[in-house]
């Protein structure tokens, strides 16, 4: 339960680290500004991923600044979803504020809550929806990407969401569904030297207190890890954090789905293998100073997003976009940890 | 058609040159017979580039398809592969040059997609195509 003093203070903190960073090409700098406000709802019948994108556009000499792109995913039964692109006039982003506009899309936050309204130009989707934070923000800085690259964070790892995601003419009322937010902003190229594996993990009954957040990033051989981290929280408190040597991942097996959505969809004339990189099973286990963690994600579901790589002409970076099942259990502290529920990660593969 | 495909050319070429170059690689000196909608020309991939002409003498592939069959395949709702089984696309040519061919889509792909100005010619194609589904017969207003 968030007192209204606690929300109080979670806005002011939110309105403190969570604003657009945006590129310093716009002072006439080249620049490799990459910067993401990511969302994850996940409601009974429907879970819905967005992304608003910043990227510095680095192919065209007569393209100067920032490009939006706005990345959308839903799953009912199956993924639907695509990629809008959005030129540097279309989009209204200003630099230390919470608000972005790409086209007809936006994003808002005031009252204390973030406000989405979206509608894809070419798939039938669209979404209403008012986010209101649970906990306190967490910004991390300067996590190891590639070598001399890093990228920064603000977590906001529970939230709660209400509104409507409407999917080819179907409507789905969302009440107060548990959610997820990041940002992420950094300097680096698409197709560097880097891979990643990210996850949060909410519960499926909305009335345990456990969230959670892994991160892991490395070569893209995937050879050397440069960083993990395991975040958990307890209702609206960081509970632990693991970090590096004392997380121990192990993958299993081989995912093998059915077709793969892949988005932009015309990506699919240029990447058309089906073969996806994510593990059958994921266990993240984290073990130090008597606490103890250990995380079972098991993908059911991946789409993909094909990037086209910024270092070469025709190489892509691939997020895998996951969703499964994740159970948690362990102990930290003097309390038990136990939670079965929905987790999406990422498996960054270039 | 041929106006917009020689614009997307075009459009690479001055937005990125390089894959432009390495687009024009795999079938450089031989030629495309291409039909869409009924309307044919020819790509002249003499070097050091293509030029979209009104027709070739000597293609080493012939390509029919539609404006409705392409947008699927821009859109994933047919993949290239079944829109070739249930000849949505029909191409015609020697294997070598047909593996030639699937080269250069899939670099004029990586060179569109990377071109900034891409959207705007797709929304120019869309605009095509949809004209077009419009006028074929067997299609009435409601």
């Amino acid at each position: 339960m968030v007192t209204p003093a606690f929300a109080d203070r979670i806005e002011r903190e939110v309105r403190a680290v969570d604003f657009f960073r945006r590129s310093p090409s716009r002072f006439g700098v080249r620049a490799f500004h990459k910067e993401w406000q990511h969302f994850i709802i996940h409601g009974e019948s429907v879970q819905l991923l967005v992304n608003f994108n910043l990227l510095d556009a680095l192919w065209s000499e007569q393209e100067k600044g920032e490009i939006g792109r706005l990345i959308v995913l839903a799953r009912e039964h199956d993924w639907d979803g695509d990629v809008d692109s959005f030129r540097p006039d279309e989009i209204d982003v200003v630099p230390g504020q919470l608000d972005a506009r790409f086209g007809r899309n936006t994003m808002r936050f005031f009252d204390g809550k973030f406000h989405l309204s979206l509608s894809l130009a070419h798939r039938p989707i669209e979404a209403e929806l008012e986010l209101v934070p649970e906990i306190l923000p967490d910004k991390i800085t300067n996590l190891p990407l590639a070598p001399g690259l890093a990228i920064n964070w603000v977590v906001l790892a529970r939230l709660r969401a209400t509104g409507t995601i409407s999917i080819d003419g179907r409507v789905h009322h969302i009440d107060n569904a548990l959610a997820y937010h990041d940002h992420n902003w950094g300097e680096f190229r698409w197709g560097d030297d880097f891979a990643w594996e990210w996850g949060s993990g909410l519960p499926s009954d909305s009335a345990n207190p456990w969230s959670l957040l892994f991160v892991r990033s490395g070569d893209r051989g995937r050879h050397t890890t440069r960083c993990q981290l395991l975040y958990l929280w307890r209702e609206n408190e960081r509970a632990r954090i693991f970090l590096d040597e004392a997380i121990r991942t192990t993958p299993q097996g081989s995912f093998a789905g059915p077709q793969m959505l892949k988005i932009p969809r015309v990506m699919g004339l240029a990447v058309d293998e089906n073969a996806c990189d994510v593990p059958e099973r994921l266990t993240i286990t984290g073990n130090t100073e008597g606490d103890f963690l250990q995380v079972l994600f098991e993908p059911q579901e991946v789409s993909q997003i094909v990037i086209p790589n910024e270092t070469d002409l025709e190489g892509v970076t691939i997020v895998n976009e996951t969703t499964g099942k994740l159970t948690l259990e362990g102990s930290v502290g003097d309390e038990t940890v136990e939670m079965e529920g929905h987790g999406v990660f990422e498996f960054v593969r270039n | 058609m041929a106006g917009l495909m020689a614009e997307s050319f075009d459009l690479i070429l001055r937005e990125l040159p390089a894959a432009h170059t390495r687009m024009c690689g795999p079938l450089s000196g031989s030629a495309l017979a291409i039909e869409i909608d009924g309307e044919k020309f020819g790509a002249d991939f003499a070097p050091p580039g293509v030029r979209i002409v009104a027709s070739v003498s000597s293609p080493v592939a012939h390509v029919h398809s539609s404006t409705k069959a392409i947008l699927d395949l821009i859109d994933a709702k047919l993949s290239l592969r079944d829109s070739i089984l249930c000849d949505d696309v029909f191409v015609l040519g020697p294997l070598p040059d047909l593996v030639r061919l699937r080269e250069t889509l899939s670099r004029y792909i990586h060179g569109a997609i990377r071109c900034p100005s891409s959207p705007e010619l797709l929304e120019r194609f869309r605009r095509l195509a949809m004209r077009h589904e419009n006028a074929s017969p067997g299609v009435t207003d409601e």
